[in-house]
């Protein structure tokens, strides 16, 4: 085996192609965050700095001592090429740098106080809407399907054209400040201290319902159609009529038959709309002040603080990135057709 | 009913009619009118003899195929006639009962160039299926050694190897395919087999394979064949009988060599003369006109609508003799003689 | 006389026929029809708004503030006794006034990037399927990419590093940087299948260019999937345009939409029960949405026969 071989072997590899492909998506999008500021001609840090300075006060002190570490961080002095540098050696060791609004805490434990927020509720939610979606859009795209089942069609495409945080409006609106069964706002009670204990257990998932809900029906309907449209186009393939012609239980139709084929392009569908989930999600934390990113990126928007806003761009990009390139690699246990050894 | 009783129960005089199929209608409702896709069509086939339905795409084959085994989708439907499988009416059943004779006493072999087979699922798994679907009660649930019997001897009848078994559709061959479709279609010993187009667009040696294994398995079964196809050379190689189809009627049937040495329907002359032969390669022959329309196609001779000859409202089916029947239009009889 | 008569009688009769088919087609179509009337709803009220209303009242300080819907105004006893249909928000606009002026804005920022996105998208996916090879590898992996990478992050970034404050238009050309990207994957699929089709074929072999079988024979073919395509881009378009300005990035002097719903959001609305000033921008904002979707779902099943004529 020549050098050669090992390298046409490896590049074939399926799993080292998506990683490729993941390493790219981060790399492209770093190499983005960090030439727009520069195309704008406008520096965020220091035009906040400057407005900071100008309204003097308690921030005064540490802010010099930033303006220093600021310029000797990323040494504006120097060359694009080198300042470029600097910046990737930084995201690879994942240091964003202080947060300006909030010095000298750093832009990572600010993330890291919200992370687990975000991460719980999308986690959850993705699962939920995906599952209740996909099944939905099952029963309504299979003919033998009991008819009252076409009156929720119409519910369900609306919900998945409307965005989550009109919904979010509403259900607080509706369920908060209306019927008062949930609290308005926050991730916790205010007069409760953060522990692993049942009764703050119970307090936390009893702040996360409506924000949950918000996101689950909104990105339900988005599953159940694309769900009904495969099963739809299923029906018409000549592997369904041959199953017909074999005399198979209609359960086993369903489920492996139609059901099996139709959720495929539904898990390349879930890789694809990671992002569009935690978009989506961002407002509704604003609108819930949940304390998850969303909240911690819209304050920092509201604030100008560029480090927290790039560091955490940068960190959603790589989880996303991440969580497309595991449903990549594990996609072949669900399709035989795509192979690990000959490419995708 | 075990396999074996029911095969002894097959077992019975070569006169026994396998199939009768009686004024058998399928309608499309479309926003512009019925379309009479298959239109009182009636044939019968003795156990154990194979026919063949040719016709022009358009004429109904496909559809007739499909509405033997009931599986006529919306927009269509079986608007009326029987299909008679020994003493028993398929259309008379409910879907269950119809369900279980799927595969039991009807079997599909379908279209060569489709993906009949589900891509996701092993090559044993989509033949054990069936079986499984079609037990009556749990107890006959096979143990892991004999499924692997069964699917090993279903896939040795149709010269596959058994390693077949835990392979997936996309690494088999077009012919490959063709042959665990008509293993499966075997699997349960059926008494009639529709084989749609069984080998369109397999290559000529493979289909020629194909169709001698699924002859093979039949005459094994002694087993009826309804063969589905357009390749009219195919078709007088492998059939007893062979019935011509035109605007979703069936115009001529007969034995094959009566047939094709003196067909008594114009249609059957010109679909005849259209094929090219060996002593005749300087003209191809095509046939005059287009396939009728069957929008609101009225009653009578459709023929005559195609060659523009005035349609007489009422034509018989008339036997010429043994086992050979035609609609006998006087109008076009003569066309083409 | 007589002929001219006849003749402006046959166009009549065709006008009319043509329009009875399409009548009968939306009939047969209805997501296309309902669609098509939530949109035209919507422009009729901005229409009529404009003729009749006192639009110029969407500026801040235009009413007293917080005034529900038919509230005697304090601060303007004698003109404005009866109040305002829709009240007020915070800062004293009129609620009306601002779905009024805010629907079009929103509109034309939809538009404005959709366009370009949509343009942006063919051309590449056309030179793509065009050229093939490591052009196609590279456009089509960096749409790859763009498509992992969530837009709203880099229109974070791009509008973050506009100080200034956008203009509506700026807005448009801000989202439309991002907007390109899923048109120019869908189109690319589909002029692939395209290539393989027969006429193209013989229009290949008989000798006619790559350019015009490209832009002669595909593009018009495929113009009703492009239609269907620049529908969804609007409809993004206008979603991240929206989820921007509620994040506090948009044209803060202009009432679009999502300006308001940043403002309800920035002045806790929901928690002062003011349903006059967050319903509103809700109902119209759901109204633009489903109606683009159900166009876009009109269009797929008009574009797409195989989808047709399914429950």
């Amino acid at each position: 085996m020549t050098f050669r071989d090992i390298v046409a072997a490896v590049y074939t590899n399926y799993v080292f192609r998506r990683f490729l492909f993941f390493l790219l998506i981060i790399w492209i999008a770093s190499t983005a965050i960090f030439l727009i500021p520069r195309l704008s001609g406008q520096d965020p840090v220091k035009e906040k700095l400057l407005l900071e300075a100008q309204r003097g006060g308690h921030m005064q002190a540490g802010l010099e001592e930033m303006a220093a570490t600021y310029s000797r961080k990323f040494g504006l002095d120097k060359p694009l090429i080198v300042q470029y540098g600097n910046y990737m050696a930084d995201l690879l060791r994942f240091d964003f740098g202080p947060s300006i609004a909030y010095f000298p805490k750093s832009v990572n434990s600010l993330i890291g106080d919200s992370v687990i927020w975000t991460f719980g509720l999308l986690a959850v939610c993705t699962f939920i809407a995906f599952f209740v979606g996909t099944v939905a859009g099952a029963l309504l795209g299979w003919p033998k399907s009991p008819n009252f089942l076409q009156y929720i069609f119409m519910p369900i495409l609306t919900l998945a054209a409307i965005p989550y945080y009109l919904l979010a409006l509403v259900l607080i609106y509706i369920f908060a400040f209306n019927l008062d069964w949930f609290p308005l706002f926050g991730g916790y009670s205010v007069a409760t201290l953060p522990r692993w204990e049942l009764s703050f257990t119970i307090d936390v998932i009893h702040h996360a319902i409506l924000p949950a809900a918000s996101i689950v029906l909104a990105s339900l309907g988005f599953w159940a159609l694309g769900m009904r449209g495969m099963m739809v186009t299923n029906q018409g393939e000549d592997f369904m009529i041959a199953a017909e012609a074999k005399g198979l239980r209609s359960i086993r139709l369903f489920f492996n038959y139609a059901v099996r084929n139709a959720v495929l392009p539904q898990t390349t569908a879930l890789a694809l709309s990671l992002g569009t989930v935690f978009t989506g999600s961002v407002l509704v934390e604003v609108i819930f002040r949940y304390p998850g990113l969303g909240n911690t990126l819209y304050q920092a928007i509201k604030l100008n603080d560029f480090f927290v806003i790039r560091g955490m761009i940068f960190i959603v990009i790589v989880t996303l990135g991440l969580a497309t390139f595991i449903i990549d690699v594990t996609y072949p246990l669900l399709d035989p057709r795509v192979s690990y050894k000959r490419g995708g | 009913m075990t396999t074996k009783q029911k095969t002894a129960s097959k077992k019975s005089p070569v006169s026994e009619i396998g199939i009768d199929v009686k004024d058998l209608k399928v309608h499309y409702d479309t926003p512009d009118g019925v379309v009479k896709a298959v239109d009182g069509v009636s044939f019968s086939l003795r156990q154990g003899e194979r026919m063949a339905l040719v016709g022009e795409s358009g004429s109904g084959k496909s559809t007739l195929a499909m509405a033997l085994m009931r599986l006529t989708r919306a927009p269509g439907r079986i608007a009326g006639g029987q299909v008679l499988v020994g003493d028993q009416d398929l259309l008379d059943l409910d879907e269950e009962e119809m369900r279980l004779q799927r595969l039991n006493e009807v079997a599909l072999v379908p279209q060569g160039a489709m993906n009949s087979l589900n891509p996701v699922m092993k090559i044993k798994n989509q033949i054990l299926d069936g079986l499984y679907d079609h037990q009556v009660s749990r107890d006959e649930k096979m143990s892991k050694e004999e499924q692997i019997q069964v699917v090993e001897r279903l896939l040795l009848a149709v010269d596959l190897a058994p390693g077949v078994a835990e392979m997936y559709p996309h690494e088999l061959s077009g012919g490959m395919k063709q042959r665990v479709a008509i293993a499966i279609a075997t699997s349960m010993e059926p008494r009639i087999i529709v084989a749609d187009e069984p080998t369109s667009a397999l290559d000529v040696v493979v289909q020629r394979n194909v169709m001698q294994t699924l002859g093979r398995l039949q005459e094994g079964l002694h087993a009826s064949i309804i063969l589905i196809g357009h390749d009219m050379g195919l078709v007088a190689q492998f059939s007893d009988h062979v019935g011509v189809m035109y605007a979703g009627r069936l115009v001529e049937v007969g034995p094959v060599k009566t047939v094709f040495k003196s067909p008594k329907h114009p249609y059957t002359r010109l679909l005849i003369k259209s094929l090219p032969t060996l002593s005749n390669k300087t003209d191809f022959i095509g046939i005059p006109g287009l396939p009728a329309t069957l929008l609101n196609l009225p009653e009578g001779c459709a023929f005559c609508l195609r060659i523009g000859k005035t349609n007489p409202n009422l034509i018989p089916w008339v036997k010429v003799e043994k086992d050979h029947f035609i609609q006998d239009c006087k109008n076009c009889a003569s066309y083409g003689n | 006389m007589t002929t001219v008569v006849e003749s402006q009688d046959l166009t009549k009769k065709s006008f009319k026929r043509r329009l009875a088919d399409i009548i009968r087609y939306i009939r047969r179509n209805p997501s296309l029809g309902v669609g098509i009337a939530l949109l035209a709803s919507l422009v009729l009220f901005v229409i009529i708004g404009y003729a009749t209303y006192e639009v110029e009242r969407f500026r801040p300080l235009s009413g007293g503030p917080d005034l529900a819907p038919f509230e005697f105004d304090p601060y303007h006893p004698e003109t404005r006794s009866g109040g305002y249909i829709l009240g007020t928000d915070r800062q004293g606009r009129d609620v009306m006034s601002v779905m009024i002026a805010g629907i079009p804005l929103t509109l034309q920022i939809g538009l404005i990037a959709g366009l370009i996105g949509i343009t942006v998208g063919t051309l590449l996916a056309f030179i793509a399927a065009y050229y093939g090879g490591w052009v196609d590898q590279i456009i089509s992996t960096i749409v790859d990419v763009g498509l992992t990478i969530p837009g709203i992050l880099i229109l974070i970034v791009i509008a973050v590093n506009i100080q200034s404050g956008l203009s509506v238009q700026q807005m448009g050309l801000a989202v439309s940087a991002v907007a390109w990207v899923w048109p120019a994957r869908t189109i690319r699929s589909q002029v692939l299948v395209m290539r393989e089709q027969l006429y193209v074929e013989i229009a290949r072999l008989s000798g006619t260019s790559g350019f015009s079988i490209m832009f002669k024979e595909m593009l018009p073919n495929l113009a009703p999937y492009i239609g269907a395509s620049l529908v969804g881009s609007v409809a993004s378009a206008i979603l991240a345009s929206v989820g921007l300005e509620a994040l506090g990035l948009g044209p803060f002097d202009s009432p679009t939409l999502g300006m308001t719903i940043y403002w309800n959001i920035q002045f806790s609305s929901i928690l002062h029960g003011m349903w006059w000033w967050f319903g509103p921008p809700i109902v119209v904002l759901a109204m633009i949405f489903v109606g683009l979707f159900l166009i876009t779902a009109g269009l797929d099943e008009w574009s797409n026969p195989r989808l047709r004529k399914r429950v």
